[in-house]
């Protein structure tokens, strides 16, 4: 080998080498971020929604005070105390043939419910999504969306704003759907559109 | 003939083991962390652990590709097993001397330098190995010190990784030992298989093209640590 071709496998090298340490690199972010949509669920956590602290107890080693008495460890962006009151309800919602309807719940930042629907003599498309409570802005946030005959889940309001449920019936005849909201809120609210 | 069919099909047998350790005992994203399943079985394990001491420093030595790249660079064309022992003994005084200091004293260095500190000293071996110093700088740096210095740095990486694990209570000087017991174990069969690959196909260093590719792919792997740390030291520490 001589000296010219030295310097050019050398260059070579550094280059593919320096490449392939990028690309392990992010590839290392992205399996990152993959594990950390793993734990959160598909993608329902749109930007201005609140951060949650998701950790595997497993991977942080219990701590002890002097005493050898276990430290509790703090996680209080998961945590929220409320002073409404607690609310539970459950609402019949009928749609006609390509009706579609909205039902939002009014909560203020921070609040929260878990929900859970079930149509049993058919199928809709759905999404979950909320506005602020403000008309000037057309900004809103949708935190899923799909075809199906049932849906579950839970919400901590990031903003003040309506928070619901958009459904188009998409079965060959009318349909119930089962609707159970419960949590800290103001008040469910219907916005009609066109039933069918 | 018959002898030549059977180098190749030990080289073979070889490759595929090789592969088959890559897949197996590897996390491809983060090339040589101590991993989960290791850090779960120290778990709770207060006091001395000899043995899951011993296992995880082989272990450990035997998936930290670094490691393993530097010791084949360092002895690739060392023709006398003497040489070979001299070399490979004043690396594993570098990196005792300093896993032990390093875990004793707690020192706390950052583990991605010290990581992109060991892809250099990866560089270093195959620059040199294509004959690198000699031809541009007419002079070649004293094998036995840089060993012996690059062993230093291998050493604090050791440690770091020991350190992310390790329950610091009374038992931690013995399970330190015996974590390094099990590095320098790793590190023999490492090299005997190493040694055993180096007999077995002579071709590899003996024809001076293969041995240049060998090489190059050494240094190539060397830049890909030193990129890859230095990038994660830029974004965890920026």
């Amino acid at each position: 080998m001589n000296r010219a071709s030295l310097i050019f496998v050398s260059i070579a090298a550094l280059l593919i080498g320096g490449l392939i340490g990028l690309n392990l690199s992010s590839a290392g972010k992205a399996s990152n971020e993959v594990a950390a949509s793993a734990e959160t669920g598909p993608s329902t956590q749109p930007a201005g929604s609140l951060t949650y602290s998701l950790i595997n107890p497993d991977d942080y080693p219990a701590e002890e005070d002097e005493f050898g008495r276990p430290v509790p460890a703090t996680l209080g962006e998961n945590f929220k105390a409320s002073n409404k009151a607690f609310k539970q309800e459950s609402l019949s919602i009928e749609l006609g043939l390509d009706g579609e309807v909205e039902y939002k719940v009014e909560m203020q930042q921070g609040d929260s419910v878990v929900y859970r629907w079930s149509i049993a003599n058919g199928a809709a498309y759905y999404d979950f999504h909320a506005h602020p409570q403000h008309e000037e802005t057309t900004f809103f946030t949708r935190y899923v969306e799909g075809e199906g005959s049932e849906h579950a889940g839970s919400i901590v309001a990031a903003y003040e704003g309506q928070h619901g449920w958009f459904w188009l019936n998409i079965a060959d005849q009318p349909i119930t759907i089962e609707l159970e909201v419960a949590g800290f809120y103001d008040q469910i609210v219907k916005i009609a559109l066109d039933e069918g | 003939m018959a002898k030549e069919k059977f180098r190749t099909t030990v080289f073979f047998l070889f490759c595929f083991l090789i592969l088959l350790w890559f897949f197996f005992w590897s996390t491809p994203s983060a090339a040589h962390e101590v991993s989960s399943a290791d850090i779960e079985a120290l778990r709770g394990l207060n006091g001395i652990q000899l043995t899951h001491y011993v296992w995880l420093g082989c272990k450990h030595m035997l998936t930290g590709y670094d490691h393993l790249l530097f010791l084949l660079g360092v002895i690739f064309y060392i023709r006398h097993l003497r040489d070979v022992v001299v070399l490979v003994s004043l690396f594993a005084l570098g990196h005792s001397l300093t896993l032990i200091l390093g875990v004793v004293f707690s020192l706390g260095i950052n583990p991605f330098l010290v990581d992109a500190i060991i892809g250099l000293s990866v560089v270093y071996k195959g620059f040199d190995n294509l004959g690198g110093f000699r031809m541009l700088f007419s002079e070649r740096p004293n094998e036995k010190l840089v060993v012996l210095v690059f062993g230093l740095f291998h050493g604090l990486g050791l440690a770091t990784k020991l350190e992310a694990v390790a329950v610091r209570d009374d038992g931690l000087v013995a399970n330190l030992l015996a974590f390094n017991v099990g590095v320098e174990l790793g590190q023999l069969a490492a090299l005997v298989v190493a040694l055993g690959l180096l007999r077995l196909v002579p071709v590899l260093r003996d024809n001076v093209f293969i041995g240049h590719a060998v090489n190059v792919c050494i240094l190539t792997a060397g830049f890909a640590f030193m990129t890859y740390q230095i990038q994660q030291y830029l974004a965890l520490s920026g």
